[in-house]
């Protein structure tokens, strides 16, 4: 059987060539070979060519004889198989991977067949932190976390721990904004009678122009939109030009959300922004508020880029909890379950404290 | 012969002082309306009221209430008028004076040394202040004078019973404890909820401004125009703050309504 997938092997070896986070060479972990990224590119660049060929002839074939099985057409279009160079086992992936490791022997494979009819990435950040960075951030993470079950963190192992390069969608973008604001400026004016309060009322009005760069958008339908924005930000001056060759060892998904079903999240707070800019330039008032406003793009371009991202899945209580983490920077961002009994005393405690305190307050002044 | 003669001096200022506002030490009875602030039927409930607490605590109650304290001090006055008429009753005196000058609206309490220790300064003045003082800001002199005696008697109860002088905040005070409840239930749901949202740190991502082009903002225009302007009056509370006449011999308390 043909390969349908490339494993990088090191040239001199045979072993899998694994990037290490931090480096700027591919480097064998076994000899030590190293191997400049353009190397290890062209190296594989035939390789990925015949198993793309390959691919696509046993899709080919595949598909007429998933006319009459036993899956849906809908489960035949998310599911593939593919063969590992390395031991010749079937990978079944999702549709949109274009990176993962044989479930069998462990080595790092490359579905090429992937990138075809979507666009190349044009950056990529490469992994900075490690999985051993991951899970110290995740034990990190729990700590001072007063409602957290102590059986999940006694019985709690982490299931799965994933590096990913998610596609994100970058945008740069030139506004011209225009904002009516109402402004009060308040004076109080004692006497030995009265307190005199005069308020005085403005109308102010601004406009400007200005531009963002490179605001992320995640174009992966599979990752929680609020996951991804909340890990952010990404520390640009390290992206470098796309190589597939910063895909080794690591999971990769393809974009299934295109830069213009993108567009609104990214519009959404250049127009926050945008109008909270003007509002800074209002001064010398007590108090501000938007009246109205426009924001209008007079130009923008997007770039696509695969950024680093560590997923931690762990189970608890049969509900699935998933952390994140930058594979960059490693902000550590997620969602802890809590202990309602643990929460019901603290509600308690403080409750019957401050419960204290108010009543000999009160009785003083009542 | 100094001493004498400054004792002389005092006492015969003050025996000027409570001779202007009508009150005679020979003839100090429980009541004397000179603003004209009550009714006669109201004098004479008020009269009675007094007497019985009189006769069942052995003290010595007043209320005198005057068009204008013609510049004088209120307290000073009023602890005259206790001296000259309220004191020496085994329990103690007090004589509330009250002042309805339209430019400014006071009233003192004068007590002697035993009633001072029945009707404290802090506790017990403010006690019969609060129960009194709404009534006056009405302009209800017959029911603030009715609350006047009325939170004597309380005081004067509870001494006789307790031995220690009557504190409002020493007991169980209903209402503190409901608000106290409120805002304990308050202040725990926030302590619970602020503990919950720890539980997470995903929070979606509403601003661009981290992406913000550094200089590239550029103000193109900024116009201020005054639109009109609001004023609101807020009178300020005169029922606090009141002047102090203590001494040695005299405690109590007052205030303006």
């Amino acid at each position: 059987m043909a390969d349908t997938s490339v494993s990088y092997k090191c040239p001199h070896c045979d072993a899998p060539l694994s990037f290490q986070p931090g480096n700027d060479k591919v480097t064998c972990e076994y000899c030590g070979t190293e191997l400049e990224i353009s190397a290890v590119e062209e190296l594989f660049q035939k390789k990925q060519e015949m198993a793309a060929k390959a691919q696509a002839a046993q899709e080919a074939k595949w598909d007429t004889e998933a006319a009459g099985g036993e899956w849906s057409e809908d489960e035949m279009a998310a599911m593939r198989t593919f063969t590992c160079s390395s031991c010749g086992a079937e990978i079944v992936a999702d549709e949109n991977t274009m990176a993962t490791e044989c479930c069998y022997c462990g080595n790092p494979t490359m579905l090429p067949n992937r990138f075809s009819g979507m666009l190349k990435p044009d950056f990529v950040i490469p992994f900075k932190k490690t999985k051993q960075d991951a899970v110290a951030a995740l034990k990190e993470f729990y700590k001072g976390k007063r409602l957290l079950p102590n059986a999940f963190t006694a019985n709690n192992r982490v299931e799965d721990i994933q590096p990913m390069y998610v596609p994100f969608w970058l945008f740069d973008s030139s506004v011209e904004a225009h904002a009516e604001f109402r402004a009060e400026s308040i004076n109080v004016i004692e006497t030995s009678d009265e307190t005199i309060t005069e308020t005085s009322v403005y109308n102010c009005t601004r406009s400007g122009t200005m531009d963002f760069q490179r605001i992320p958008v995640d174009g992966s339908s599979k990752m929680d939109n609020d996951y991804m924005e909340s890990i952010e930000p990404f520390d640009y001056s390290e992206m470098v030009p796309f190589s597939a060759a910063y895909f080794t060892g690591y999971l990769a998904d393809k974009y299934d959300e295109d830069a213009e079903t993108s567009v609104p999240r990214a519009d959404k707070r250049v127009e926050t922004s945008a109008i909270e800019v003007l509002q800074d330039t209002v001064e010398g008032y007590d108090n501000c508020s938007v009246e109205s406003s426009a924001v209008i793009k007079s130009g923008g371009n997007v770039s696509y880029a695969m950024v680093p991202v560590w997923i931690l899945t762990t189970r608890y209580n049969g509900q699935p909890y998933t952390f994140m983490m930058n594979g960059q920077t490693g902000k550590f961002v997620g969602s802890l379950p809590y202990d309602k009994s643990k929460a019901m005393m603290y509600f308690a405690g403080a409750a019957a404290a401050v419960m204290f305190v108010t009543y000999f307050i009160a009785k003083l002044f009542i | 012969m100094k001493r004498i003669a400054s004792v002389l001096t005092i006492f015969l200022a003050l025996f000027v002082a409570v001779a202007a506002f009508s009150v005679r030490a020979e003839a100090a009875g429980a009541v004397y309306d000179n603003a004209k602030l009550l009714s006669q039927a109201e004098i004479q409930k008020l009269t009675s009221e007094i007497q019985r607490i009189e006769n069942k605590y052995g003290v010595r109650i007043g209320i005198v209430t005057q068009p204008s304290m013609q510049g004088r001090s209120i307290g000073q006055v009023a602890n005259a008028l206790l001296d000259q008429g309220y004191r020496g009753a085994p329990n103690g005196g007090i004589v509330l004076l009250v002042s309805v000058d339209p430019k400014k609206r006071e009233y003192y309490m004068s007590t002697d040394n035993p009633m001072r220790a029945r009707i404290t300064d802090d506790a017990g003045i403010k006690y019969i202040q609060s129960e009194m003082v709404p009534k006056l800001k009405d302009n209800k002199y017959g029911e603030a004078f009715l609350k006047y005696t009325g939170a004597i008697e309380t005081a004067l109860d509870y001494y006789a019973k307790e031995g220690k002088p009557y504190d409002p905040s020493a007991g169980f005070h209903p209402l503190a404890a409901i608000i106290a409840l409120i805002i304990g239930c308050l202040g725990g749901y926030g302590v619970r909820e602020t503990l919950i949202s720890s539980m997470s740190n995903v929070t979606p991502a509403a601003r661009a401004s981290e992406y913000l082009v550094d200089d590239s903002f550029d103000l193109q225009e900024s116009d201020d125009r005054f639109l009109f302007m609001n004023v609101t009056r807020t009178k300020k509370s005169k029922s606090s703050g009141g002047s102090s006449a203590r001494d040695e011999s005299h405690g109590g308390g007052g205030g303006s309504f």
